[in-house]
């Protein structure tokens, strides 16, 4: 179809098809998605930066006055989600009355459509049309992944922004043309600002990419040593081995070294009042995460057991999505292996940018580096780049095996690989965080082995019987959401206007309980508070309870 | 030919048998059919050695090979993976085998009974078993006590994956009997008759309202229908009776902040208590986790002034102490038991305690 306002590549087209469907889709499922107490707090937190922007412009030297009332609890931590959270309920929030929560999260929406763009532009300069359309397929249609960007968060932009940087730096080492390349590398630099100003493990792509040069570096002279490719003249004669090393740097380095301190000073401006004592904290900063239990140890504060990040990444997504992306790891290691050789067809850099990229995060997750939350969360960057890998290994496994009919293979075997997991993405819905998969037996197989239950904002789910069951003017307590959250809620309609928030299950008639293993202690507070451990409602997925409701004597009709 | 003569005075040879015509016929069809079969085969291994020869030779690279046995193999596991969700529900209970065990255990429950659920997480039944059963949903039950119960119905999700727990086996260690189990489509209905049912003389929790409660030299009184004791200091210092949650398990207990060096220590004495040969109990942390303190807290068991027991609660993620100590010596009439709760640093913390007297 050839319309005049899309562009003529056919990559870049279903580029902006996957950006625009991704959108729609969250927009779509937005008001029957969970609200969980993280993005609660998020929200709390982002109102307040958000206001702080908006009224900079205004009032300069007033907001001056106020970044640390403003900022300072959060401490730097996650400036450009709260700012994107916050800025968007300012400005349309308010004006829209009944579209707050989509206000709130229409930042984390937009970039959950960037992410879809860059997996698609980057899935088709790896794999061509069949990568750009398969991409972002592989990593939206993990029920987790999904439900994740549903929400506002850090994981998403997280994820996009990651992405992005090794699009931008892969462009550019790519690129002949030396406008072109510092074009690139300035994307980079200003994304990777960005980036760290959304989580602090994406302080690693910096290391990362100069190990990346260095290792490639290195493999040409080690090649050269042995004789088994040409010496190329690596440097003039007069220029020495260090000079030319510095030389050869990537430019998007040098700008992610440069860009990348500077935006997150930009963005935060908690740091702006003694930018040489905060800037250190705010780079190590992260966003309070509720506890959770993981293979019955309770993790809270401190750094997750090494598994569990790596367990979220292997059993959250569904079983084909995960053998898919295992299989693209193979792939890649194996044309690492040709590339290292020399072998035509494919290139060492490349095959090793996206190892470290799509491995990188899991390893940080696992040091701890990452900041600590139950979920797909921490290993999200990971699965972006998996995603860009399996699909890369089924385009070229269907050129492989059927040159003459790869579309129609590739076609066949995307749509059987990929049904289980639209499937399981459909009838999960909203509950699609909670959804381990097949390998472990899904979420009775996961709960009875102790991984997370992952429930958090699954109480949202149960809006719609609480206000048909309650009498007029009951007290509601919901201790895992705030308040704040609660009256947002109410203002959509989703809480029923006429119900009050109870501050304890003493003074509530009603209670809204979300499974965490982690706080049962709540739960049990209103056994004693109602005299009852019989909920009256409940939310479950495959037999698991996920939320239940508590109700005094006649208070649930 | 060869013909054996017998030996002098040997028995005499066998007589000579000919086959009849019909095993004789079976012999050459046999024999016939096994040279045409030998023929063919032969033909067919010949040709198709040719084949297999000829295929090799126009075998497509190993790359092909490779991206096809991928293909196909994610081919398998997106269909292992599809049957795989659809096949779940029908190993998970269904409205009415809840509703069939709700009927059952309707009729068959006794007081003293209590309803296990296996594995733990399936607490649906708290909103399908009849209301007067009580529902149990621990991981082991190799320690519990079991105040009371004198028999357990295990309501198991046996089909469901990893549904087979060590909780049965707990159970069925600590039974004198079972009366069978009832499989009710997804679920398995078995009742546990207990050996040794665990009954106390005393359960101290519920003696909180007869019982003297002071922070250091401050009586501690009755602060409304929420907290049934409030204590002087700063805070909401409260003490009640309630069920709270100590490393993952809902305990019915007394709870309680530990007195302070300021302070001076938190002390319950509750008159009058049955004694019998034992006083057994536990005592955890419960509420914030974990705790930024480094403090651990005391707790000790006095009965007529005297310590017979004590445990210390260490600081960091919490975990539940019992205790059990003999009071044989005092046993057949009521004594004066006092719980001390005490630490170096109080750190907003509350006391999980739970004691009774064994007869």
């Amino acid at each position: 179809v050839n319309l005049p306002f899309l562009p003529p590549d056919a990559a870049r087209r279903a580029a902006l098809g996957w950006a625009a469907l991704v959108l729609l889709a969250l927009v779509l499922a937005g008001p029957h998605s969970r609200v969980g107490e993280a993005e609660g707090r998020l929200h709390e937190a982002g109102r307040r930066h958000g206001a702080w922007w908006t009224g900079l412009a205004a009032k300069p030297l007033d907001s001056l006055s106020t970044v640390a009332a403003t900022f300072g609890p959060e401490a730097g931590a996650a400036p450009l989600p709260l700012a994107a959270s916050g800025v968007g309920q300012v400005l349309l929030g308010d004006r829209a009355p009944g579209f707050e929560l989509l206000a709130a999260r229409l930042g984390a929406l937009l970039f959950a459509a960037v992410l879809a763009y860059v997996l698609s532009r980057f899935g088709g300069d790896l794999a061509g049309l069949t990568g750009a359309l398969l991409t972002p397929a592989l990593f939206f249609l993990v029920p987790a992944a999904f439900g994740t960007s549903l929400a506002a968060g850090t994981a998403t932009p997280a994820a996009a922004l990651w992405v992005g940087v090794l699009l931008a730096h892969h462009r550019g080492l790519r690129s002949r043309d030396r406008r072109e390349r510092i074009r690139r590398a300035a994307v980079a630099g200003l994304l990777f600002g960005a980036a760290v100003a959304t989580r602090r493990d994406a302080w690693a792509l910096l290391p990362v990419l100069l190990l990346h040069y260095l290792a490639v570096r290195s493999r040409g002279g080690i090649r050269a040593l042995q004789g088994e490719e040409e010496l190329q003249p690596r440097h003039p004669a007069n220029r020495s081995a260090w000079r030319s090393l510095l030389a050869g740097l990537p430019a998007s380095i040098p700008a992610m070294l440069l860009l990348g301190p500077l935006v997150l000073a930009a963005l935060t401006p908690w740091t702006w009042i003694d930018p040489v004592g905060r800037l250190l904290t705010a780079a190590k900063a992260a966003l309070a995460a509720p506890p959770f239990v993981h293979l019955g140890t309770v993790v809270a504060g401190g750094p997750a057991p090494w598994h569990a990040p790596l367990l979220a990444a292997l059993l959250l997504p569904p079983a084909t999505l995960a053998f898919l992306y295992v299989a693209g790891i193979l792939h890649a290691a194996r044309r690492l292996v040709l590339g290292w050789r020399g072998e035509a067809g494919a290139t060492f850099s490349e095959e090793l940018l996206l190892l470290l990229g799509a491995l990188l995060p899991v390893l940080l997750a696992a040091l701890g580096v990452t900041p600590t939350e139950a979920g797909i969360g921490p290993v999200l960057p990971a699965l972006a780049v998996l995603a860009l890998l399996g699909a890369r290994a089924i385009a070229t496994a269907a050129r492989a095996g059927w040159p003459s009919r790869a579309s129609k293979v590739a076609l066949a075997v995307s749509l059987v690989a990929l049904y289980p997991a639209l499937r399981a993405s459909v009838l999960t819905f909203p509950h699609g965080a909670s959804a381990w998969s097949e390998w472990v037996g899904g979420a009775p197989g996961a709960a009875s082995i102790g991984l997370p239950r992952l429930a958090s904002g699954a109480g949202a789910a149960l809006l719609a019987e609480l206000g048909e069951r309650t009498a007029a003017g009951q007290r509601v307590w919901w201790p895992s959401l705030p308040a704040s959250t609660l009256e947002k809620l109410r203002r959509e309609g989703r809480l029923r206007s006429d119900l009050r928030i109870a501050a304890s299950p003493e003074e509530a008639d009603v209670a809204v309980i979300e499974h965490d293993d982690a706080r049962r202690d709540l739960e049990f507070q209103v056994w004693t508070a109602f005299g009852a451990a019989r909920p009256v409602a409940g939310i479950r997925l495959d037999e698991v309870p996920l939320a239940s409701v508590y109700a005094r004597p006649g208070a649930w009709r | 030919v060869n013909e054996d003569r017998p030996e002098a005075g040997g028995a005499k040879p066998p007589p000579e048998v000919t086959p009849g015509w019909p095993r004789r016929a079976a012999r050459a069809a046999a024999a016939a059919a096994w040279e045409d079969l030998s023929d063919t085969t032969r033909r067919w291994l010949f040709h198709g050695k040719g084949t297999a020869r000829e295929a090799w030779s126009r075998r497509p690279p190993r790359v092909t090979i490779a991206a096809r046995i991928f293909l196909v193999a994610a081919t398998v596991v997106g269909a292992v993976s599809l049957l795989v969700q659809a096949g779940l529900p029908s190993r998970l209970p269904s409205d009415l085998d809840w509703r069939a065990a709700a009927t059952l255990l309707e009729r068959d429950a006794r007081p003293g009974d209590v309803a296990v659920i296996s594995p733990a997480w399936a607490e649906r039944a708290r909103t399908e078993l009849p209301v007067r059963l009580p529902v149990s949903a621990l991981e082991r039950y190799a320690g519990e006590p079991l105040l009371g119960v004198r028999r357990a119905w295990l309501v198991g999700l046996s089909s469901a994956p990893r549904g087979r727990t060590r909780i049965a086996r707990d159970i069925a260690a600590r039974a004198s009997a079972d009366g069978g189990s009832l499989q009710l489509g997804g679920l398995t209905v078995t009742r546990y008759d207990l050996a040794v049912p665990a009954r106390a003389l005393a359960y101290l929790p519920d003696q909180l309202p007869s019982a003297q409660v002071q922070l250091g030299s401050g009586r501690c009184g009755p602060g409304g229908s929420a907290a049934p004791l409030l204590c002087p200091g700063p805070g909401q210092l409260r003490v009640a009776r309630e069920v709270r949650e100590v490393a993952g398990a809902p305990h019915t207990c007394l709870t309680a902040p530990p007195g302070s060096p300021e302070s001076g220590p938190m002390t319950l004495t509750f008159p009058e208590v049955p004694m019998g040969l034992a006083l057994r109990g536990g005592a955890g942390v419960t509420g914030r986790i974990p705790s930024a303190t480094r403090a651990p807290i005391r707790v000790a068991v006095q009965v007529d002034g005297a310590e017979v027991a004590a445990v210390e609660l260490p600081p960091g993620a919490p975990v539940w102490v019992p205790f059990e100590t003999g009071t044989g010596a005092v046993s057949g009439e009521p004594h004066t038991v006092t719980v001390v709760l005490s630490s170096a640093d109080r750190d907003g913390r509350t006391v999980c305690f739970e004691g009774w007297t064994v007869p």
